[in-house]
């Protein structure tokens, strides 16, 4: 699947980046490094991003951000190349539909509201993904889950214990559950994750919930290595989300 | 904190201020500790606690006036907590959202005592990105909050809410937030992080940060003395049309009460009941016996008149 862009051949089995020409392996880096500004810390710039792979490389600024830091903003070429063929990817595949058709879907495949309960858990005070795709006003004009005729949603809101929230499914006989974490460089969102779907297994509500995690650096295979059924990243809308929570459980349904 | 801030201010030859928060179920609690500790900046909010973060509301009018009569004697600013209207309703649909807040929090903040230069009523730059003269809207909200209130100090609040993961076109919207800020003379400017909805900012983050507001607010410095909107124009209009809308919403609460209308979700679409929320426990009517002598004594150092 080797193919011309413009009149240059771009090889699959050995791509790189690209700045302004094929394989130029361009990449554009910026950093801090812990040291004073000055020639010895330019120059330790440079080692850092030739360690980093880079043969060659421009460090185009470097900035005193005082009291022994610097910043640099680098472009570096690399040599090294990946071969696409060999990747493998995870991603669920289902049909993504309006509104009325998964209002429709649901009623003729399940034949009563789905029950949702939505919570961003723990530490956690942000609500904005979780209320674009939960609240009636929704997101980008895709109107959230509140507004479909068959579903019943209960939003908890942001910094809600875990223990509240399997109790929440308990109470409502959640059919899907919709967490929502922004990730944070202390990875956080793993530990309070992995606490949830702990507790799940222990008060013996995983099995039949669908469980799903959103969040913009949320990947499907982030959530399913931590027992999650899938998990959205950023520019979800909230017809996706509706419609694979109907679709996956008239699967399941129809299994059973 | 403030000792060693006030060692890096005596070599910075800068006063730097101390910020905290006075917000939850211990309003008048935190307020006396920020007093005592000489922070400069609370953020209180005579509805928040209400409306995000479902505590009760009598318990939140009862502390919100403490913590209040606190500040007011301390010079302490309050920073209000209306950019969180905008990032859970629509920044151009619920804009008059804001602007009534803002009006409530002053009316509040005045029975309290406070003065108008210690209110920092807030606001923020969330309209979507991709919206046509959506920059016009902003500067249009911006300036009416400016207008309607000369005298308060006024928090202005960076767009988070579109925020992505391209930190280069969120780094192009703080530089318009920063930009809309000079022109339209906002006081505390909160910065944007180009990384936000992404991590915890990173040093550098912070660095370009600063260095972004320094380069507009440096640059534009004087853009608005120099220019003024035009007459009967898109900004002008907008901005009475937010003022009607909030004046609209005043209205009814001031026709079904503050605590009805709460429960109607009149403010940021949530409702909340007057019996309902954390901390309602602690709620008792007074009885006629009562005395406070820390409150007697705080309101008679402000000079203000109690109806009995």
């Amino acid at each position: 699947m080797s193919e011309f862009k413009g009149n240059v051949f771009i090889d699959p089995k050995q791509l790189t980046s690209y700045g302004d020409a094929a394989n130029d392996g361009a990449v554009q880096l910026s950093f801090t490094l812990p040291i004073p500004y000055g020639a010895l810390a330019k120059e330790a710039a440079k080692v850092f991003v030739r360690n980093l792979g880079f043969d060659t490389l421009d460090i185009v600024s470097m900035e005193d951000m005082q009291e022994g830091y610097t910043f640099f903003v680098v472009y570096a070429h690399t040599q090294k190349t990946i071969d696409v063929s060999k990747i493998k990817v995870m991603d669920v595949s289902f049909r993504v539909m309006s509104r009325e058709e998964t209002d429709d879907f649901i009623q003729k495949k399940i034949g009563r509201p789905l029950v949702v309960v939505g919570a961003t858990i723990e530490s956690d005070a942000h609500t904005v993904g979780l209320d674009a795709i939960l609240n009636m006003k929704g997101y980008h004009g895709d109107y959230g889950l509140e507004r479909y005729k068959m579903f019943t949603v209960h939003n908890m809101g942001s910094q809600v214990l875990c223990e509240e929230v399997v109790r929440k499914v308990k109470e409502t006989k959640a059919d899907a559950l919709l967490i929502s974490q922004i990730v944070t460089q202390k990875n956080l969102h793993i530990q309070n994750l992995t606490k949830l779907m702990d507790l799940l297994e222990i008060e013996g509500v995983r099995k039949g919930l669908l469980t799903i995690v959103g969040g913009p650096r949320i990947s499907y295979e982030l959530a399913v290595e931590l027992g999650y059924d899938v998990g959205f990243g950023s520019g979800t809308v909230p017809s996706q989300v509706a419609s694979y929570i109907a679709t996956t459980l008239s699967e399941r349904a129809e299994l059973t | 904190m403030r000792q060693a801030l006030d060692e890096i201010a005596a070599e910075q030859k800068r006063y730097i201020r101390l910020t905290n928060y006075a917000s939850g179920l211990c309003m008048p609690e935190i307020a006396m500790m920020a007093s005592w500790e000489g922070l400069d900046f609370l953020l209180n909010d005579s509805m928040y606690g209400i409306l995000f973060r479902d505590i009760n509301m009598k318990r939140t009018f009862v502390d919100q006036y403490f913590s209040r009569l606190i500040v007011a004697l301390s010079g302490i600013t309050i920073n209000t907590g209306e950019d969180n209207y905008l990032t859970t309703s629509d920044a151009i649909e619920k804009a008059y959202a804001v602007t009534a807040s803002q009006l409530i929090n002053e009316a509040f903040a005045k029975k309290a005592g406070m003065k108008e230069a210690y209110m920092g009523l807030g606001h923020a730059f969330e309209i979507d990105p991709a919206i046509e003269n959506g920059f016009l809207y902003e500067l249009a909200h911006a300036l009416l909050a400016r207008e309607l209130f000369p005298n308060a100090t006024l928090k202005y609040m960076p767009p988070t809410k579109f925020m992505t993961g391209n930190v280069f076109k969120g780094y192009a919207m703080n530089t318009l937030f920063n930009l809309a800020s000079v022109f339209t003379g906002q006081d505390i400017q909160l910065l944007g992080m180009l990384t936000e909805a992404i991590h915890t900012p990173y040093l550098q983050d912070r660095y370009l940060a600063i260095l972004n507001a320094n380069y507009i607010f440096n640059n534009a410095r004087l853009l608005g003395y120099e220019l003024e909107v035009k007459k009967g124009g898109f900004i002008e209009r907008r901005a009475q049309e937010v003022l009607s809308q909030a004046l609209t919403l005043l209205k009814h609460t001031q026709k079904v009460g503050l605590m009805n209308a709460i429960q109607e979700a009149q403010f940021a679409d949530i409702s909340r009941s007057q019996d309902g929320g954390k901390g309602l426990s602690g709620v008792h009517r007074k009885s006629e016996g009562y005395y406070n002598p820390v409150l007697s004594e705080l309101e008679r150092r402000l000079g203000i008149e109690v109806a009995l």
